[in-house]
């Protein structure tokens, strides 16, 4: 049975597919979340589960829809084009 | 806050959804089935060493047991037995959970309740209960104090079934509770994560709390033995509908709330019954939804004001039988949160440490109102029964200290996604324990900073440094980045996390 979620199975598909592509690009790992005041609640994205991670840079994209981004991330513009392009997904 | 009892006959008629219980029973039946768990009970018997091995095995692999399995381990009676158990056990909660423990506090904001159940104080036939609900100012003041004056972080939130305290007064109150926030000696404490103990609800209600962002919602079924539940629970109440509770889990699920917490009140029904029943209800929400239980309860019953029927039960658990029921749990489900709370006494607290239990509280007050009152006593007639262990949070966090225990703190998880299915993959491969340990030192030092006494201060001190240097020998790749955060945290930054 799925667990109920406000975001859209579009959005979804469309997040996972960028994932994947920004996994090959930048070598970032990233997870789709619901927010609910302060509960990130996830939906969908990739991470290796078998160990720990340094913390996640949180994306806010809408009131609901948030994005962790796993990884080395040094160059400020490579995180400013990886939000314009995830925000793209939410309109 | 005013007691509106005008539409409760109408308020209560309307309460169950049928449909939402129809839709998950298997050809009509719901899944605990009482003979089946009696016959495994009666059938898995004289466990020998290497059967017990195994299954000690699976469970430290972090594999939900059996039926059969946890049958086994239910009936071992043989002492050296019950030690390989107890120290597989211990294991486990290391493996999954660190050496942390968690704590919060109970806040119980309302006493009025429309269900009579038999063994409870706050039962509507109870004429002696003193009933209260508290005023959302009322309710900003009780965590105020639990915030800025205590140091918890992480509350259970605790309400009666009543139309006054429906699923909005619920949800008015947790946004309320996460609004506050308190300066303190260096920082400043707020409530990060607000869990509720309340009556089944409808998906529509359970989305709503979801939505105002709701921690663990905790149901417990009191007793799973059908025909025991039919006798403590009035026919004519909402509580009296057994399959309505038993499935809330899955409507909670369905609407969103992935952190769920299960229990029983021991001491209405056999223990080993209750024990195989909660199993049973893991491996229905394994097979339904991919999860089982954020946590385990398993209170016992306790004295409250005038209910006799807490004195007069034959299936109280005594002692021995409760450090080895707890045993059997944590052996049996490796991955589920285990609370233990101060009705529990001191002692029984500390031996259960040992056997793998994961949270607890302490500074525990469950009167209604009674923080702000700054109550020192128990007011039998304003609480639902009566605590075994009232220290204070600071004398509980110096003894774990001495232990060699960190106290954590930690609400990470929630803010992270590592809630739902995403958790049970790092629970299982150990990776959850190492963000423990990083999260457990931050909150820790939050805490050491801002209350505590220069007594567990100096305890405290120790722990902390033992754990440092842990992070440094195990997690290399983290360490400059948690030690950022900890001299950020010293320096009066407060809520930095992994």
């Amino acid at each position: 049975m799925e667990k109920e979620t406000s975001i859209s199975k579009d959005i979804i598909i469309a997040f996972t597919k960028k994932a994947q592509e920004i996994q090959s690009g930048y070598s970032l790992n990233l997870q789709l979340v619901e927010i609910f005041g302060s509960r990130w609640s996830y939906v969908a994205g990739y991470i290796d589960k078998s160990e720990v991670h340094l913390p996640p840079v949180k994306l806010k994209l809408t009131d609901k829809i948030g994005i962790l981004v796993y990884g080395d991330i040094r160059d400020p513009l490579i995180m400013a084009k990886i939000e314009r392009e995830l925000l793209e997904l939410t309109r | 806050m005013e007691i509106d009892n005008t539409n409760t006959a109408t308020w209560i008629k309307s309460r169950i959804k049928q449909d939402e219980i129809d839709k998950y029973l298997k050809d009509g039946e719901d899944f605990i089935n009482d003979e089946l768990i009696e016959a495994k009970i009666k059938s898995n018997t004289k466990p020998d060493r290497k059967t017990v091995e195994t299954i000690i095995n699976k469970s430290l692999a972090i594999n939900t047991l059996s039926l059969d399995e946890t049958a086994y381990l239910l009936n071992v009676d043989d002492p050296e037995l019950l030690s390989l158990m107890q120290e597989a056990a211990l294991k486990i909660k290391r493996k999954v959970y660190d050496n942390r423990i968690v704590t919060f506090a109970p806040l119980y904001l309302s006493n009025a309740c429309v269900n009579n159940c038999q063994y409870c104080g706050f039962r509507c036939s109870n004429q002696e209960a003193d009933r209260r609900i508290l005023t959302q100012g009322e309710v900003r003041q009780e965590a105020e104090v639990l915030a800025g004056e205590i140091g918890h972080k992480r509350l259970i939130v605790v309400y009666g079934e009543h139309p006054t305290t429906d699923y909005e007064y619920i949800a008015e109150t947790l946004k309320t509770i996460y609004s506050v926030k308190v300066p303190t000696k260096h920082g400043f404490g707020q409530i990060r994560r607000a869990n509720v103990n309340a009556a089944p609800m409808s998906i529509d209600a359970l989305k709503h709390l979801h939505k105002v962002g709701i921690g663990t919602y905790q149901v417990f079924q009191e007793t799973y033995h059908h025909k025991t539940y039919e006798t403590v629970h009035p026919k004519n109440t909402i509580k009296g509908n057994y399959k309505w509770r038993l499935y809330c889990m899955h409507r909670a699920m369905e609407a969103g709330v992935d952190d769920v917490g299960l229990g029983v009140l021991f001491g209405l029904a056999d223990w080993k019954f209750e024990v195989m029943a909660l199993v049973a209800h893991t491996h229905e929400l394994e097979s339904v939804f991919g999860i089982g239980p954020h946590t385990i309860s398993f209170p016992r019953l306790e004295p409250a004001e005038n209910t006799p029927f807490t004195k007069n039960s034959k299936y109280m658990v005594n002692n021995d039988d409760f450090l080895k029921l707890i045993t059997v749990i944590r052996l049996a489900v490796p991955y589920t949160g285990m609370i233990i709370t101060a009705r529990e006494s001191r002692e029984m607290r500390t031996k259960s440490l040992k056997l793998g239990i994961t949270q607890t509280d302490a500074s525990s007050k469950i009167g209604i109102g009674a923080y702000a009152d700054h109550a020192n006593d128990q007011q039998g007639n304003k609480q639902q029964f009566y605590l075994g262990d009232t220290r204070s949070l600071d004398e509980v966090i110096g003894e774990f200290a001495d232990l060699g225990y960190i106290t954590s703190f930690c609400t990470a998880g929630y803010r992270c996604g590592r809630t739902g299915k995403c958790i049970m993959d790092l629970l299982r491969t150990g990776a959850e324990g190492k963000y423990c340990k990083l999260n457990a030192v931050l909150t820790y030092r939050e805490w050491l900073d801002d209350f505590a006494s220069e007594k567990t201060k100096e305890s405290g001190e120790k722990v902390i440094a033992e754990e440092i240097e842990e992070v440094k020998n195990t997690m290399p790749k983290v360490y400059n980045q948690f030690m950022e955060y900890y001299k950020r945290i010293k320096d009066g930054e407060r809520d930095l996390y992994f």
